[in-house]
């Protein structure tokens, strides 16, 4: 490692030496634009970050062309060096002189169709056909072409005929900067998976050296139309034009090296960047010549401007450019837009419509909380998994999957849908927590349920049974006895142990019926003034009571009811129940003979200990023209 | 008059013997389950039987089946089932087309030993006896047949017929003339669109089967036309 440095800074001092070398000559007072200060600046900067890119790629293909890259480029700075210092400074006009000069005006040719040939390799393609010819062109550019900066110098090969024939053999070079952006995009249709983000940084990177050529070729033209040009803006469009292109690509390849949407948000920054910043730059040269106020005003704003829209132009240049190279990215973006909100209201079954919209079969599984296995869209339990794509969270644990088979890339449908999935796997847990508590509850209901038949069983067979026996027992003795006095007594005892049996009754039959838990004092109400023979009306709140108001009402009415049937011969009862802050009102009212007593009947004194046992009060009064009323006051707050 | 009694709580067992003794009527055999009852019926053919709806093993309807498979195994055995609650659909089940010789009456009704006899003795006479919640039930839930509607006192002695009361018994229970009974029933009859018969069982039958719906208005006899 120590030695890669060393070599590293050896050859970083040789390439700084050698441009010294050129830029020395222009101060030496020999111009000819190849060895202006601002062109060899931005040639060696080329130079440093190509040749410091294409060591440290571990894409063997791409760094063996950057690296010649770097080489041609340092060739070309070195040629410049010399023939400016040899033919120029030092006057030579012998052959070396001519072969120098030759190189150093056909030295960029070859240079511009490696960078090319850096983009076919990171794509896949063959560059081998390019470099040939651009190394032929090269060569008969540096023989045939004259250099009109060099006065009287000809060059190797004197052969004027040949010239024309040279400009046209220029054209396919020319035509070679499209090579790497037609392979990259071309390359992009067929480009799948992970692989697909780092064919669209190449192919955004190839666009950059068009951009730029574009930019200089557009400034010199409005420095021209305003009439400003001068040798300056000459040299810097023709540095910005030359040397940018090698930079940026060089800073994109490295960048090119991550994958996954980050990676091309920041490789389109710098692309975007640098073009914006080009123009501005060129701009603001031109401009600044032309109003005579110097660059500074115009690079003030043109700056401003740039860092105002660029991130904003970013973020829609990258999202349109991922959509663009992936048809099932942008089906399911379209997908999920057209779903809008309500979308977002069942986010697993709009996320499954999706998914399934590119596999019929794909089926989108939820992970559940504490290891309960996975959900899908419809609630269904799966154990497993099974063959798919996994789906990580924000913090990388896999909180979803996608079941499929075979190979479906789904990285850019899953970007899309990422937020859908996140809010249904909150939605899988929430929907898994309320089944359990419902199982729960419905086991305890159930549980409850077989425990009140028991009591219920146990009551009718034991006890109810025993003091029927005893009930009757005393009815028989009643009747064998003579004493008045004796027989009323017992009489009165056999009334009472009747009621008795009749609340047990009750009790064990009718303390919470499946209604009552299940769906609330109305519903049980309703319910059981269905089975009664007179007509009831029932009023009730719509909200639940607390469980056990709501069982103490309901005994309340049924024996109220019963009491009704039994005594009063009426022809219609009202219920209602309302609820007042902490209390519940339940009143029964009937339009029977009326006179109820709480001393008389043992159902209504048995009723009211059980009311105030419960923490309320029970009234029972007459109703005006006739009927009787009862009123229980029960608490709601347990 | 030869009575079995199933009942598996003993005490109960003999009381209700003694009620029945009393009375002058013979106890031939008391049993605790259901096998032992259909047993008894067989080797003592009683002319009635009184048996508890729920017994051993289960205690679920045990007694009720028993009674359903006595009843058709001899149609001229009388059967009254007692129950310590009040199940109308099974009532009716047992019931169904055949109310004759049939009872069905809550325990406690033994404690009004007077009406309890009585009962009884419809019963083993051919009759019927349904226990007034069981005819309450099925008057509450009946459908209600428009303008033509029965007057509460109609429905009164409706639900008294179909409880098994005879014309007596009921102008004795609402204080009211024989005639204006007879009267009413015939009222009633024509409002349920019911064929009219003289028959009191075949009319307990015809008002049990209305008041479970079974029988819909007869087309030939509206309701509001004179007669």
């Amino acid at each position: 490692m120590k030695g890669s440095v060393a070599l590293r800074s050896a050859g970083a001092i040789v390439v700084l030496t050698t441009a010294a070398a050129a830029v020395s000559a222009y101060f030496a007072g020999f111009r000819y634009g190849g060895d202006a200060p601002v062109f060899v600046m931005t040639l060696t900067a080329a130079v440093l970050t190509t040749a410091g890119v294409g060591i440290s790629l571990t894409d063997r293909s791409v760094a063996r062309w950057l690296n010649l890259t770097a080489a041609a480029l340092f060739a070309y700075l070195a040629t410049i060096a010399a023939a400016s210092w040899y033919a120029g400074v030092l006057g030579h006009r012998d052959l070396l002189a001519r072969s120098l000069v030759g190189a150093a005006g056909a030295g960029y040719i070859l240079a511009i169709a490696l960078l090319q040939a850096c983009f076919l390799a990171a794509v896949g393609r063959s560059a081998t056909l390019l470099i040939c010819y651009a190394a032929a062109f090269t060569l008969a550019s540096v023989l045939l072409l004259p250099d009109a900066a060099f006065s009287g110098l000809e060059p190797v090969l004197h052969a004027p005929a040949l010239e024309s024939a040279i400009w046209i053999a220029a054209l396919p070079w020319m035509a070679s900067v499209l090579a790497g952006p037609i392979a990259a995009w071309r390359a992009l249709a067929r480009t799948r998976g992970a692989g697909r983000h780092r064919t669209l940084m190449i192919a955004v990177i190839s666009l950059v050296p068009i951009g730029t050529v574009l930019f200089a070729a557009l400034s010199a033209l409005l420095a021209l139309a305003l009439d400003v040009m001068s040798p300056a803006i000459g040299e810097t469009g023709q540095a910005l034009a030359f040397g940018v292109p090698f930079v940026v690509s060089a800073a994109g390849l490295y960048g090119a090296r991550f994958t996954g949407p980050e990676a091309v948000a920041r490789t389109v920054t710098v692309v975007v960047g640098s073009l914006i910043g080009l123009v501005v730059v060129a701009l603001s040269v031109v401009l600044g010549t032309w109003l005579g106020s110097g660059a500074l005003l115009p690079i003030v704003i043109g700056t401003l401007g740039v860092a105002g829209t660029a991130a904003g132009v970013r973020r829609r240049v990258v999202r349109q450019l991922l959509l663009h190279t992936d048809p099932m990215r942008a089906r399911a973006a379209a997908l999920v837009h057209e779903a809008g909100a309500g979308g977002r209201a069942a986010p697993a079954r709009t996320a499954q419509v999706v998914l399934a919209d590119l596999d019929p079969r794909a089926r989108l599984l939820l992970r559940l909380p504490q290891e309960r296995g996975w959900a899908d869209a419809e609630g269904n339990h799966h154990p497993e998994p099974g063959p798919g794509t996994s789906v990580p969270d924000a913090d990388g644990r896999i909180h979803a999957h996608v079941r499929h088979t075979g190979d479906l890339d789904l990285d850019g449908v899953l970007a899309e849908v990422g937020m859908l999935i996140e809010l249904a796997v909150l939605e899988a847990a929430v929907r898994d927590q309320e089944g359990r508590v419902a199982a729960e509850r419905a086991r305890a209901d159930h549980a409850a349920a077989v425990e009140r038949r028991r009591l219920e069983r146990d009551l009718h067979d034991g006890v109810q049974g025993r003091l029927l026996a005893l009930a009757l027992e005393l009815r028989m003795a009643q009747r064998e006895l003579g004493d008045a006095a004796a027989r009323l007594v017992l009489s009165d005892a056999v009334d009472r142990l009747s009621a008795a049996i009749e609340e047990l009754r009750t009790l064990a039959s009718g303390t919470a019926p499946e209604i009552l838990t299940c769906e609330g004092l109305g519903a049980a109400l309703i319910d059981l003034s269905h089975r009664m023979p007179v007509p009831i009306t029932v009023t009730a709140p719509a909200a639940r009571l607390p469980p056990e108001t709501e069982a103490i009402a309901y005994l309340v009415v049924c024996e109220a009811v019963t009491n009704v049937l039994k005594h009063a011969h009426a022809g219609e009862v009202q219920v209602e129940v309302t609820r007042t802050g902490e209390y519940a009102v339940v009143t029964v009212a009937d339009d029977g003979g009326g006179g109820a007593d709480m001393r008389a009947g043992s159902g209504l004194r048995g009723l009211s200990e059980r009311v105030s046992t419960a923490g309320g009060r029970l009234v029972v009064s007459d109703r005006r023209p006739h009927g009787t009323l009862l009123e229980v006051t029960l608490p709601c707050a347990w | 008059m030869r009575v079995v009694i199933a009942e598996d709580l003993v005490l109960l067992r003999q009381a209700l013997c003694r009620i029945l003794v009393q009375d002058g009527i013979t106890v031939v055999a008391q049993v605790g389950d259901a096998d032992a009852l259909v047993s008894a019926v067989v080797s003592e053919r009683p002319d009635l039987v009184i048996a508890d709806v729920r017994m051993p093993p289960t205690f679920t309807d045990e007694g009720a089946r028993a009674a359903l498979i006595l009843r058709e195994r001899f149609p001229e055995l009388a059967v009254v089932v007692l129950s310590h609650v009040v199940e109308p659909t099974l009532a009716m089940r047992l019931a169904a087309d055949r109310p004759a010789r049939f009872g069905y009456l809550l325990k406690d009704r033994v404690l009004d030993i007077d009406d309890f006899m009585a009962a009884i003795h419809r019963v083993m006479d051919g009759g019927t006896a349904l226990d007034e919640h069981v005819v309450a039930h099925w008057l509450g839930g009946a459908p209600r047949a428009g303008p033509a509607a029965l007057s509460a006192r109609e429905r009164e002695v409706l639900g008294l017929l179909a409880q098994g009361l005879s014309n007596v018994a009921i102008s004795a229970r609402l204080f009211v003339s024989e005639r204006t009974v007879d009267s009413h029933l015939s009222s009633i009859f024509v409002k349920l669109g019911l064929p009219p018969s003289a028959e009191h069982n075949r009319r307990v039958r015809a008002a049990l089967a209305w008041l479970r719906g079974e029988t819909r208005a007869n087309p030939d006899v509206r309701p509001d036309q004179p007669i």
